[in-house]
């Protein structure tokens, strides 16, 4: 698998780092531009005269705009998910990737490896940089209190939201891949392939959010001891694992490349 | 090497053997180029050599010595007696041919005698 | 020794069978030419064997059992259109190659495309149709694999890399390897194959060894394939 990794980084290295630039340099233009503009409001301001209205005219917008940006860097993160596997089934080079001697569960494996990774970074770099324009335009030290009361939480609950996560992004992740897989095996030459997936990977999550409702219905009472928390969480990650075989299963077996 | 592709080329390339070993350019007792060298050389599939070769085997026109390779018969009538066979089909076409824009037996030799009498 | 063998091989699609009944049998040691119209099924027929496609029924049986990655170690399919990454490198492809499929030749490849004078640093997308189509051959011939299905490797390529590409594939026969090229300029490629197989509307419409249809037909197999599908 790390030949996959290898391959993935030369094939998206050049374009990552460009969102990234493009990323910083949006972000420390604007936050180096308005810096300038929030010193003379600030200097002006103390305890005394503190106007409200004022502040949140100057912030407001500001802050707003990062928070934007960074939903952008994550959109593309996302996007970027979604073309790893699309893009490498739909061009031409789609016939020496999936002849590669590697079972389509390392293949498949690796592209959700390496989405999930862009996602993650994506999401810590934009959090992070929000933060910090919000540090540096009003001087308030937020991060500080940020990481204090993450780590004031019990251990396992941060265990337990961290797995949690990863388990959920894995999830959004394998759904796309699975509308692929469904649409590769079942509806490879029809027309229009991409408004029959979008029309799959719609009807999946419907099944799944009915699917699981009926379940967690079931399990409602038992959720009420801690034990079964975890208990859940095994589930849940089950749950992932099944619909990645079923992916792998369908890469495997069942898709035609027309 | 332009082979025409209505004849078995097999059957080409030893007629092209033959009319080296005429030409002398190939002499009896000379050694066959390998296979591979020769199907690389005259650009066709070594398999095709390989039938050829072993044609020419069978019409002991070549022998092969495990190990060393195959070489043209050590005989010295050998050039004369394909040099016969070569002109006779040559003979035959040319008589046809002839015969065909009518000309007569007698006619056919007049006009070749003249023509090589320097006509 | 059997390379492969296809018995009653079927693809349909919605209304159309791209296959119908197909059977025959690949030796190793030959160069086969699948011979057909455009839409006749040989691409159909060479992407089930090389896995990127399924078929509706009917068996493939190698020499010894084989599935997934062992299938694809040992069949290589080298498609008509550019399957080469247009952003890589040349020296990135191989590199590429070598890394993913065991017993690549890099030294073949080099070698054939010293020729071409390519430089390594070249990107695929940069290469000129002939230049690409004789990379294409000699990045798949350098690969280790029992059975080599090459898809039209003539197509839209100039006189000269013609040439170079059917002497690239003439030369690789060997007692471990069965080579099924296709095409339908059969005026060029015919005297490299040793068999003919010629597929019609996905049926086997004739088979033989090129050779003894030249000596029975009288005729060469152009010609043949004239006759064959003239009343198409």
């Amino acid at each position: 698998m790390i030949r996959l990794f290898n391959y993935e980084i030369q094939r998206k290295w050049k374009t990552s780092l460009g969102i990234l630039g493009l990323y910083f340099l949006i972000y420390f233009g604007f936050l180096l531009k308005w810096n300038k503009e929030i010193r003379s409001v600030m200097d002006n301001m103390n305890m005394s005269n503190f106007d409200m209205d004022l502040l949140i005219q100057t912030f407001g917008f500001k802050i707003i705009f990062f928070i934007i940006l960074a939903s952008g860097l994550f959109f593309a993160s996302i996007i970027g998910a979604v073309n790893n596997l699309r893009l490498e089934a739909k061009q031409s080079s789609r016939d020496l990737y999936f002849s590669i001697p590697m079972t389509a569960y390392t293949k498949i494996g690796s592209k959700v490896i390496v989405s999930l990774v862009e996602v993650f970074a994506a999401s810590f770099i934009g959090f992070v940089s929000v933060i910090k324009a919000f540090e540096f335009l009003t001087k308030f030290d937020i991060m500080k209190g940020i990481i204090d009361s993450i780590f004031a939480m019990p251990t396992d609950a941060l265990i337990y939201m961290i797995i949690g996560n990863v388990l959920q992004s894995t999830l959004m992740i394998l759904m796309v891949y699975l509308s692929f897989a469904i649409f590769r095996s079942f509806f490879s030459q029809a027309k229009l392939g991409w408004l029959i997936t979008i029309g799959i990977y719609i009807g999946l999550n419907y099944l799944m959010i009915r699917f699981l409702s009926s379940i967690l219905m079931t399990v409602g009472d038992a959720v009420k001891t801690s034990l079964s928390m975890w208990g859940l969480l095994a589930g849940f990650a089950l749950f992932v694992g099944a619909i990645f075989f079923i992916v792998g299963f369908l890469f495997e077996k069942r898709v035609s490349f027309d | 090497m332009h082979f025409e592709n209505h004849i078995p080329i097999y059957l080409q390339i030893i007629e092209l053997i033959k009319k080296q070993v005429i030409l002398g350019i190939l002499k009896p007792g000379d050694k066959l180029e390998s296979v591979r060298e020769f199907a690389a050389e005259i650009k066709v599939n070594p398999n095709t050599v390989q039938k050829a070769y072993q044609e020419m085997e069978r019409e002991g026109l070549a022998y092969s010595q495990r190990g060393i390779g195959r070489f043209i018969v050590e005989d010295e009538s050998l050039v004369k007696q394909l040099r016969h066979d070569a002109s006779k089909l040559i003979i035959e076409d040319f008589i046809s041919k002839m015969t065909e824009i009518g000309y007569s037996n007698d006619e056919i030799l007049d006009r070749l005698k003249a023509k090589l009498n320097g006509g | 020794m059997i390379a492969l063998e296809v018995k009653n091989l079927n693809k349909r699609y919605m209304f159309v069978k791209a296959l119908n009944d197909f059977s025959v049998t690949f030796e190793k040691g030959k160069i086969i030419g699948l011979l057909g119209p455009n839409g006749s099924g040989k691409t159909t027929l060479m992407r089930i064997l090389s896995g990127l496609l399924q078929k509706t029924s009917g068996e493939i049986r190698f020499e010894t059992k084989l599935k997934g990655k062992l299938l694809k170690q040992t069949v290589a399919y080298m498609p008509t259109e550019s399957h080469l990454y247009p952003w890589m490198k040349v020296k990135q492809t191989i590199n590429f190659y070598e890394s993913f499929f065991a017993g690549f030749d890099r030294s073949k490849v080099l070698k054939a495309i010293e020729v071409l004078d390519l430089s390594p640093n070249a990107t695929i997308k940069s290469l000129s149709t002939g230049q690409r189509g004789r990379l294409k051959v000699a990045l798949t011939l350098a690969r280790k694999a029992e059975l080599y299905l090459i898809d039209e490797p003539l197509n839209g390529i100039d006189p000269i890399s013609r040439d170079m590409i059917l002497e690239m594939l003439a030369s690789e026969v060997a007692d471990d390897k069965c080579i099924v090229i296709s095409s339908h300029l059969v005026h060029e490629f015919e005297k490299i194959v040793d068999d003919v197989i010629f597929i019609r509307k996905g049926r086997l419409e004739l088979m033989g060894d090129a050779e003894t249809l030249r000596n029975e037909r009288q005729m060469s197999i152009h010609d043949l394939y004239k006759e064959v599908y003239k009343n198409d």
